[in-house]
């Protein structure tokens, strides 16, 4: 049964990769853009669902790690420094940074003070940036030019859309894997056990404080790459990268998408996106049916959409199960 | 008997209010001691702050001749102390099986035993094995696949403790071990927990309320009332004790 649900995840990441791939033989490039921006912000949403829906640590300032990693990687970009070294700085920053503010949070508070404190640091840090000169102020940094890869004998160019696009799906899949994997892995298994019961973990001899520093460290580096990837995609990167409205995204799309679930925020974020871009024509219209639908998910089925088609899933198997039963014995009801 | 564990002028206060005001306690290696007391005499204190899950306003706790009053609880559970819940405490969202499988790989990695190749993202086989040899023990093979939560009040505390001597403790610290259990879980519990310390040798503490489970069990019983410790002794000189009638068993026990 765990076989078959992990061989048809595997399928399903397959397939949406080759779709993704596709894209820029068939779609116009505001599509590409679109769908490139989707995947950094998936990312994005990955990294903070590693934090909630994995290691129980709720933060609502983890745009300021995107904020880093885009700032780092656009003023860089314009001062014509090596592409892959921002990334490897982004990735390097974001981690010191959530090491730094984890440190300090992690160790003194839990659950809602934790999550006001580091959007009290997020909100900071956005002030900083937006009253920073070389940083663009509050119109940010504009003009960032897409890069060229030099490796050694052979350099590839990533100056067109299309071959940004199709180095950002590699990287995004390649980072979305390894969270996968993480989550999967033996690490992942014991930030499992402190979510759901912090206590009883400390005392299989977990130090459970250290496992969420980890993860915390984790998430924001890839936080930090996410940002990084946006700079050349959008070409301008705004404080508004770190403004709480970006956390507060990343929380909407992976509670919409199903945070239990690993893939829940990347389809949420897709979700989102798809009900942007229906509604972009009618001002204020995407807000009112963005939120509706959020009522209704958390109402109705608060495993977002992901944990609806795993209920659906599982009456369906229930269901099946009794049919098998009424063809075994010839009997509607177990006898009594 | 060597003294495993020997706790000295324990006390802790909640505020103004003095809940352990001095205790001292000794477990001896191999034994299964009993805290008894009367709602309200801090045996669940003296237990949070001998396990590390609260700590001490003073006092000094030795394990095996080492200070740990001040060791977090995982350091503790590192060095050897296990305990249960008076609720049942397991990760609900898992399976029986991968209840025992993450505790077991917990106990390998502080071992430190390899546990598999670090890129695996399942249990090894071994350990797999082990768990359901551990569920087994404890007459859970058949709930395996049952997510914890929708395990019955009895298996869930069979599982507890199952998880809990997965990690091998030297002291195991059991909170009620029969509490909310029914006449007939009370006694497959207690059978249960004679045959697992016969075959383990652990040492066992535990808080119970049962006097037919504390006198089934224990070889040495301590009784809590106001925070300090009123007698000690086997659990026939406890119950014969004068004050401890008065004050905790009444005139049940003397006609019991």
């Amino acid at each position: 049964m765990i076989t078959a649900s992990r061989n048809s995840v595997i399928s399903g990441i397959l397939i949406a990769l080759v779709l993704l791939a596709s894209v820029p033989l068939w779609a116009n490039p505001g599509w590409v853009f679109v769908v490139g921006f989707v995947l950094v912000e998936a990312l994005f949403c990955l990294s903070w669902n590693l934090l909630f829906g994995f290691a129980g640590v709720a933060t609502f300032g983890h745009a300021a790690f995107f904020a880093v990693g885009a700032y780092l990687v656009g003023w860089g970009l314009r001062a014509g420094e090596s592409f892959l070294l921002l990334m490897l700085g982004a990735g390097v920053l974001g981690g010191l940074g959530s090491l730094l503010v984890g440190l300090v949070a992690l160790r003194r508070m839990t659950g809602i003070h934790l999550a006001v404190l580091t959007l009290a640091l997020s909100e900071v840090l956005y002030i900083v940036i937006g009253n920073t000169h070389a940083l663009g102020g509050i119109d940010g940094l504009a003009s960032i030019p897409r890069p060229t890869i030099h490796l050694g004998l052979a350099e590839i160019s990533l100056e067109s859309s299309d071959a940004y696009y199709w180095f950002l799906l590699l990287t995004c899949s390649v980072f979305a894997l390894v969270l996968w994997w993480l989550v999967q892995s033996r690490f992942g298994r014991v930030l499992r056990c402190i979510k759901q019961d912090g206590e009883r973990a400390e005392f299989i001899g977990v130090n459970v404080n250290r496992y969420q520093l980890a993860a915390f460290v984790v998430a924001g580096a890839v936080a930090a790459v996410a940002g990084g990837l946006s700079a050349p995609l959008t070409q301008i990167v705004t404080p508004a990268a770190g403004y709480w409205m970006h956390s507060i995204q990343a929380v909407l799309n992976s509670l919409l998408g199903g945070a239990g679930f690993f893939w829940g925020p990347a389809l949420g974020t897709a979700i989102f996106a798809g009900i942007d871009f229906v509604t972009r024509t009618f001002a204020g219209l995407s807000e009112v049916v963005v939120g509706g639908i959020l009522l209704v998910i958390v109402l109705a089925f608060p495993g977002g959409v992901l944990g609806f088609l795993s209920t659906l899933k599982s009456r369906r198997d229930r269901n099946a199960d009794a049919a098998a039963n009424v063809v075994e014995t010839g009997l509607k009801e177990p006898a009594e | 008997m060597t003294v495993i564990l020997e706790a000295r002028d324990i006390r802790k206060s909640y505020g103004a209010v003095p809940i352990l005001k001095g205790v001292d306690l000794d477990l001896t290696r191999g034994g299964t001691h009993a805290l008894i007391g009367p709602n309200g005499a801090g045996k669940t204190t003296l237990f949070k702050v001998l396990t590390g899950e609260t700590p001490a306003n003073g006092g000094s706790v030795r394990f095996s001749g080492k200070e740990i009053v001040k060791l977090p609880a995982f350091r503790r559970v590192q060095q050897g102390i296990g305990r249960t819940f008076q609720v049942a405490r397991v990760f609900m969202e898992m399976t029986a099986l991968e209840n025992i499988m993450v505790t077991i790989e917990r106990r390998m990695r502080m071992a430190g035993e390899k546990v598999g190749v670090w890129y695996d993202f399942r249990p090894s086989p071994a350990v797999r094995k082990e768990a359901m040899i551990r569920l087994s023990e404890v007459g859970l093979e058949n709930r395996a696949e049952t997510e914890a939560r929708y395990l019955s009040h009895g298996d869930k505390k069979r599982l507890e403790l199952s998880l809990s001597l997965t990690l091998e403790p030297e002291i195991l610290m059991l909170d009620e071990p029969t509490a909310g259990m029914s006449q007939s879980d009370r006694h497959e519990t207690v059978a249960l927990l004679k045959r697992l310390k016969a075959e383990r040798g652990f040492t066992m503490l535990m808080t119970e309320h049962d006097m037919d489970v504390v006198f089934g069990l224990a070889d040495a019983a301590m009784v809590l009332n106001y925070g300090e410790i009123i007698a000690c002794g086997t659990p026939e000189a406890v119950r014969r004790d004068p004050l401890v009638r008065e004050v905790y068993l009444g005139q049940e026990a003397t006609s019991a």
